[in-house]
């Protein structure tokens, strides 16, 4: 490979898993364009940074798989240098460094400064809310907070993100404003629990007082919300979309599952019946809303009982949008002591033939 | 109303504001029949359906 100065290295930023891990690539593609590095995302550069998912199996597959891609194009000699962060990075890094030792640097999620630093930028303050772009110019992912309180079985985003931390309203208010400057008309507002928004900064649960204020962001037409969780659901917020026409008439509320044997197991902290009534409050509240949810099937223990609950309160409920998932059995997680003891064909069974049979129904 | 999300197959693909990017349904325009910019919102009559995405035609304001 031509050797180039290293100032005019591109680095090329490769995103894994979901959108809030985009958006973490985003800022650090935003920071170091500030410093003066030329960055592109999914691109070609001799400097390759690797945003991975930890999150489940097949996930963390994929990041393996991507990590071992870019070590054998080093190896090639195609790129420099690569470098892996987020969330696989901040699970197990230890093993990682053991295991694939021709990476050049492994990152946690928390340690953006240090990235920056390995890559002769640095951090800056003062470009909260700056980022370089990866959706089409007209939508844009909100992060509102990092990390989560709750205490999910199954869920291994705490040891990965750490605990719940808001970011103030002024801040999220400049970063909207921002976006909409470039051209954003529609706002994803994401967080690993958009619910406990607030709590951790302001002692009460803000997300309506939130979504107030970004309405008035001028340039700003949709307000998208994702990522809410069911238990401590602030129901001012159901005014707020029903009132707010910039505010879109949808909620995505994943609700994994519905049997009170298997909830509880969850540790999510509701019932059959609560979850019945707060969509009941959802429809009342705001007629002809969107509901999207996501299901688990195959958490260890559930039954054929608990199984059928669950497709038969699915076809009761008519969600508008559903995404069911089969259980991904995680270290470290409190449902890991669990057997996991639900055969996958079920599972494939169910999320395929019944989902394609709901959509036809509607 | 739907907003325009890019250009496709011969279709623009566009949302309703009860459908997120990427996880949700679409609502595909005939681009033979319509130029629309992408970013902007249109007003769009749904004639057909299929079992993810809409089909829809470009209408004056409601």
């Amino acid at each position: 490979m031509r050797t180039k100065s290293i100032k005019s290295k591109t680095i090329n930023v490769v995103t894994l898993g979901c959108s809030k891990n985009l958006y973490d690539s985003e800022v650090l593609s935003g920071q170091l364009k500030a410093s003066g590095k030329e960055v592109v995302h999914e691109g070609s550069g001799e400097i390759v940074v690797i945003n991975t998912c930890g999150f489940i199996a097949n996930a963390k597959q994929e990041s393996i798989d991507t990590i071992l891609h870019f070590v054998d194009q080093k190896q090639k000699g195609l790129v420099e240098k690569v470098y892996v962060t987020g969330c696989l990075s901040e699970r197990y890094q230890e093993d990682l460094e053991k295991e694939i030792p021709d990476v050049d640097r492994y990152f946690g999620t928390q340690h953006l400064r240090h990235l920056l630093k390995e890559l002769g930028a640095d951090y800056k303050h003062e470009l909260l809310g700056e980022r370089v772009m990866s959706t089409p110019t007209h939508y844009a992912y909100l992060k509102i907070s990092e990390g989560c309180d709750r205490p999910c079985s199954f869920c291994a985003i705490p040891l990965m993100r750490g605990k719940h931390k808001s970011k103030p309203i002024e801040d999220l208010v400049r970063e909207a404003q921002i976006l909409a400057s470039k051209g954003v008309k529609e706002l994803i507002l994401i967080a690993q629990d958009l619910t406990y928004y607030g709590l951790d900064i302001y002692k009460k649960r803000e997300l309506a007082a939130l979504l107030k204020t970004l309405v008035t962001v001028e340039g700003i037409e949709w307000i998208r919300l994702h990522y809410a969780f069911p238990t401590g659901f602030p129901e001012e917020v159901l005014d707020v979309i029903r009132d707010e026409p910039r505010v879109c008439n949808y909620i995505d509320i994943p609700l994994q599952h519905i049997s009170d044997r298997v909830l509880k197991s969850m540790r999510r902290g509701t019932t059959h019946t609560k979850t019945d009534t707060l969509i009941t409050q959802f429809r009342e509240k705001v007629p002809g809303m969107a509901i999207r949810t996501t299901l688990i099937v195959g958490y260890p223990g559930e039954d054929q009982a608990a199984f059928e609950e669950l497709k038969a309160w699915v076809k009761e409920t008519r969600f508008d949008r559903l995404g069911c998932f089969t259980y991904s059995h995680e270290e470290n997680t409190h449902a890991y002591a669990l057997i996991d003891d639900v055969e996958l064909p079920r599972l494939w069974s169910y999320s395929l033939k019944f989902h394609g049979s709901l959509i036809k129904k509607r | 109303m739907c907003i325009v999300d890019r250009y496709e197959d011969g279709y623009f693909v566009a949302r309703t504001e009860f459908d997120s990017p990427d996880v949700d349904n679409t609502v595909l325009i005939d681009a033979k029949k319509t130029f629309l910019a992408v970013g902007t919102f249109v007003y769009v009559e749904i004639v057909e359906a299929s079992d993810f995405d809409l089909y829809g035609r470009v209408v004056e304001g409601l």
